[in-house]
């Protein structure tokens, strides 16, 4: 797992170093403070230290950490990452299970990284970052979009998304950990999506009926992506799943429920690293930082222009969702009082 | 002219313009009626004579946690029941319905009860703010029948800690 890293002049993240991360690590801030680019980063550098010396793979890591860059950001050139205005290059350092990654390079940098010193052994587990909008009802447009035209629009959170839900269901025996949590998926979700090969798309099963893909709701289609990836074992317990937006198209307490299967995976060895602005969310991660003492849940927060690691189970920090809701709070009392 | 100063909950409220305020749970009216199990709040103030508002004020020292379970359904079950009864009390003794109404403050005495704005706030000693905004919105629901029968604002029912009665003016001191 991810144990720290440290960003200097990535996109809008000037300096960013978060040690002692936990198995679920939330990250918040407004809106351009940078969340999503961090995940990003993270998540890019991740699929490099899995694609290296996979299978028959012949580029090296720094061949595979640019194009993972380019087509993740979907940047002119790479160099385009560094700050605006920064007089240094862009530096990334990471610690994964005690051994460090790093890579830094300047504004000018096409798709040649210069510096890069890599101490983390070849992974066999899969990573996956399960971007804001949903994927099923796009599937065909993303594939084709990537692999046929080769185009920007869909990034490769997007690509490698659906590349992982192709794959097919695998029966046996599932993980044990992981079969209680798509026991508890399928409860919230009252059926499931599965791909039909004949058909050629996705579809939701419910009982002996069938819906198209696209009359299915968009909160059903973000947890079955979930499920699937269990499912199909493109997912295991060395996994680290990036979600930009948990709360996206999920009612409250779906959230609660989703976010409770996220802690029984984290448990069970997944690490999580999650992006919001939603207060539920925020205040649900308290609860089970609370309830869970073999949880740690770090909270990583971009208040101005720093940014501030602290830990749920510490209390939850000051930040702008909580007092956003205070805030209206006082609205009303001013409205009721007046 | 003012009242004394009340003290409950280990907060001192007021003193208040003597007319403007009724501590109805020492009233004599609430004395002959406590014996049957009526709990009420604590005391009405009139906040304004041209667009009359009464707030019904009750202290506390504190709210159980919401995770412990039934403690505090029960604390806001309490808060619920003594905010209904007070409010029913305040018009019922305006409407001179008790042989004791005449203790009732002039200003009590003159209301339009058609046109009376009431607000119901509950004040908490020493609650953290961030814990305000969900007891609030667990406390509105709970009056949710007494707002909507009584025909009241929709934002009638409001909690407050120490610090913020003093905002309002409530805990002068």
């Amino acid at each position: 797992m991810f144990n720290s890293f440290e960003l200097k002049n990535f996109g809008p993240i000037h300096h960013l170093k978060s040690e002692n991360l936990g198995h679920i690590n939330l990250i918040i801030g407004g809106n351009g403070t940078g969340k999503t680019i961090l995940l990003k980063a993270l998540y890019s550098a991740i699929r490099t230290l899995e694609d290296y010396r996979r299978g028959n793979e012949p580029r090296n890591a720094s061949e595979i950490l640019a194009e993972k860059l380019y087509w993740t950001f979907e940047t002119e050139k790479i160099g385009d990452l560094v700050s605006k205005g920064a007089d240094e290059p862009l530096f990334f350092k990471l610690n994964f299970d005690g051994r460090e990654f790093c890579y830094g390079f300047g504004k000018d940098t096409t798709k040649i990284i210069q510096t890069l010193e890599n101490h983390v052994p070849p992974r066999s587990s899969n990573s996956i970052f399960l971007p804001t909008k949903e994927v099923l009802s796009l599937y065909h447009i993303i594939l084709e979009s990537r692999e046929l035209s080769k185009t920007f629009g869909f990034d490769d959170t997007y690509l490698d998304l659906a590349r992982a839900l192709r794959q097919p269901l695998k029966g046996g025996k599932n993980y044990q950990r992981f079969a209680a949590s798509r026991k508890n998926l399928n409860e919230i979700l009252d059926g499931k999506v599965e791909y039909d090969e004949k058909a050629g798309r996705w579809q939701f099963k419910k009982g002996n009926q069938k819906f198209p893909i696209g009359v299915t709701a968009e909160g059903i289609k973000k947890i079955s992506i979930l499920d699937t990836l269990l499912g199909n074992r493109y997912l295991d317990p060395d996994s680290v799943i990036f979600i930009d937006e948990p709360e996206s198209a999920l009612h409250p307490a779906a959230i609660s429920k989703f976010l409770d299967i996220i802690a029984m995976l984290a448990e069970c060895g997944i690490q999580f690293f999650m992006a919001s602005h939603s207060y539920f969310v925020i205040k649900k991660l308290f609860l089970i930082a609370q309830q869970k003492s073999n949880l740690s849940i770090p909270i990583i927060s971009a208040e101005d222009d720093h940014w501030v690691t602290e830990n749920l189970r510490e209390g939850l920090p000051d930040n702008s969702i909580i007092d956003e809701s205070i805030q209206l709070y006082k609205e009303e009392v001013e409205l009721a009082l007046q | 002219m003012t009242t004394e100063p009340i003290v409950e909950s280990g907060m001192t409220f007021g003193p208040y313009p003597e007319r403007c305020c009724f501590y109805i749970e020492k009233s004599k009216t609430y004395q002959k009626i406590k014996k049957d199990g009526v709990k009420i709040a604590e005391f009405l103030l009139l906040r304004s004579q041209d667009e009359p508002k009464v707030w019904i004020i009750e202290a506390k020292t504190g709210t159980p946690h919401p995770g412990n379970q039934p403690t505090f359904n029960d604390f806001i079950g309490e808060i619920r029941e003594k905010f209904a009864n007070t409010l029913i009390l305040s018009i019922a003794t305006c409407l001179k319905r008790h042989p004791t109404c005449e203790e009732l403050p002039n200003f009590f005495k003159r209301l339009d009860l058609k046109e009376v704005s009431f607000r119901l706030v509950l004040v908490i000693k020493g609650h953290p703010e961030d814990w305000l905004p969900q007891l609030q919105d667990t406390l509105q629901k709970a009056l949710k029948p007494t707002v909507k029968t009584w025909g009241l604002h929709s934002s009638s029912v409001v909690v407050l800690n120490e610090a913020m009665a003093k905002e309002k003016g409530l805990i002068l001191m």
